[in-house]
């Protein structure tokens, strides 16, 4: 495609339009000189900026390092999922399947919805979807029960699974909030590939809660970031509309 | 810690005196939650930035929230900072044009805001503007190089950067046909860069 490849110099300075960006970025995964020349440009145009230095106010400087102190830096992103991330960002979400395939280790968490997710009171008057914590600790306190774990930075994604209930109960802790005006979905992943919806996870960064469904055959457990649903329309996701930002493959 | 690439200025200069490997390390402290250190990132970057977001966005009101917005961003993605693929003037650079360019677009989509000229223009810290400019060796040596640009592949980057136009808007304002603008905009960066001795 030489007609992306002529884009390279424009899009080193964001000059352009919202779709040559996506295509561009599309262009650049496959292509090692437009990644090439995207890093000596990124030197170059870091040099324009001392052409027109000002001193920023006094006050900028105030009011950046107040919100300095109260805002935690993000933990690092573990590489596989930085790669998922930067595949995340542009173009249309891609297949579940391939998502699931590329992160075969089972940890992924995208820059998506976490990059935005920090400090950010959760939307509480949210109905969550299973929150009995009865048939939750059943499934915990299944002592045959299986556990798969992921780590992502702080945050920890524990699955549990039952076969004696034939559920799984999912255990986050130290999750960031999802970004304003969206949630994290719950999904389940079928032998043969079908993304089951599995509720959504209740606000507050320390959670458990029962995936809805019968969990015995499921391969996966995914989480994802979807926008709330209008006012009065119905809440329940059928469809995953990006990739996950966890996926947790079960044994 | 093996040490980066010099590929920024390589003598002091009045507005990024701290080099590549001195903001490495307080970006890589600042990760690990050191306000110290990110103070004085900001002291050895901010001028650019917020000179860069001024000349883009114009509006000092708005410059000043850029200029903000991308220090937050900075610190709370500090972690993600990958040093193998370039210096952190260019992480923080890029970051905060494409942050300027975005509002002005976003402006314009809305009418440049209803607010009106007093408004945006609200009183901005005397003091501190008045400090005009900072001029450097480095910012001389940047213009030297531009000048070794055609007319054309100079008016190109300056709108394209500077004015945060795309390279289709460019085309038109230089009476250029479309297809051309990005290949004059591209060749004006390959010649800068060469004529700056910048390596990836």
């Amino acid at each position: 495609m030489s007609e992306p490849h002529a884009l390279v110099g424009a899009y080193a300075l964001d000059a352009v339009d919202p779709h040559e960006r996506a295509e561009f970025e599309e262009h650049l995964r496959s292509c090692p000189d437009c990644h090439a020349d995207l890093a000596t440009f990124a030197a170059t145009t870091a040099r324009l900026p001392s052409t027109v230095a000002v001193a920023s106010p006094g006050h900028v400087r105030t009011a950046v390092l107040a919100a300095v102190s109260t805002a935690r830096p993000l933990p690092p992103t573990v590489p596989v999922g930085r790669h998922l991330a930067e595949r995340t960002v542009v173009g249309r979400p891609r297949r579940w399947l391939a998502a699931s395939a590329a992160v075969a280790a089972a940890v992924a968490i995208g820059a998506v919805g976490i990059d935005t997710a920090l400090d950010r009171p959760g939307d509480a008057s949210r109905p969550t979807a299973t929150t009995s914590a009865l048939a939750v600790e059943r499934v915990l306190d299944d002592a045959d029960a299986e556990r798969s774990e992921v780590r992502v930075g702080e945050a920890k994604a524990t699955v549990v699974r039952s076969d004696t209930w034939k559920r799984a109960a999912l255990v986050t802790q130290n999750m960031p909030a999802a970004p304003e005006g969206s949630h994290y979905a719950l999904w389940m992943l079928t032998p043969d590939g079908t993304m089951l919806a599995a509720g959504t996870m209740p606000p507050g960064s320390d959670q458990a809660v029962l995936l809805e469904g019968d969990a015995s055959s499921a391969t996966a457990v995914g989480v994802t970031v979807e926008p709330n649903a209008q006012e009065g329309s119905s809440d329940v996701e059928r469809a995953p509309t990006s990739d996950p930002i966890v996926l947790i493959e079960l044994g | 810690m093996e040490p980066l690439p010099r590929h920024a200025s390589a003598s002091p200069t009045s507005v990024g005196e701290a080099d590549a490997d001195d903001l490495t390390a307080l970006l890589h402290r600042s990760a690990r939650g050191d306000e110290a250190s990110f103070a004085r990132l900001y002291g050895a970057t901010s001028a650019r930035i917020h000179g860069l977001a001024v000349r883009v966005v114009r509006d000092p009101a708005q410059a000043e929230e850029v200029t903000q917005e991308v220090y937050l961003e900075a610190w709370r993605t500090a972690s993600r900072f990958d040093s193998t693929r370039g210096s952190v003037e260019s992480w923080l650079f890029t970051l905060a044009h494409r942050r300027a360019v975005d509002r002005v677009r976003a402006a314009e989509a809305s009418h440049r805001r209803d607010t009106s000229y007093g408004e945006r223009h609200r009183e901005v810290d005397h003091d501190a503007t008045s400090e005009a400019a900072t001029d450097s060796l480095e910012a001389a040596r940047v213009r030297k190089a531009l000048n070794q640009l055609t007319e054309v592949q100079r008016e190109a980057l300056r709108l394209a950067y500077f004015g945060g136009y795309t390279h289709t808007e460019v085309a038109e304002l230089l009476g250029l046909p479309v297809g051309t603008a990005k290949t004059r905009i591209r060749d004006g960066l390959i010649r800068l860069r060469d004529h700056l001795g910048v390596s990836a």
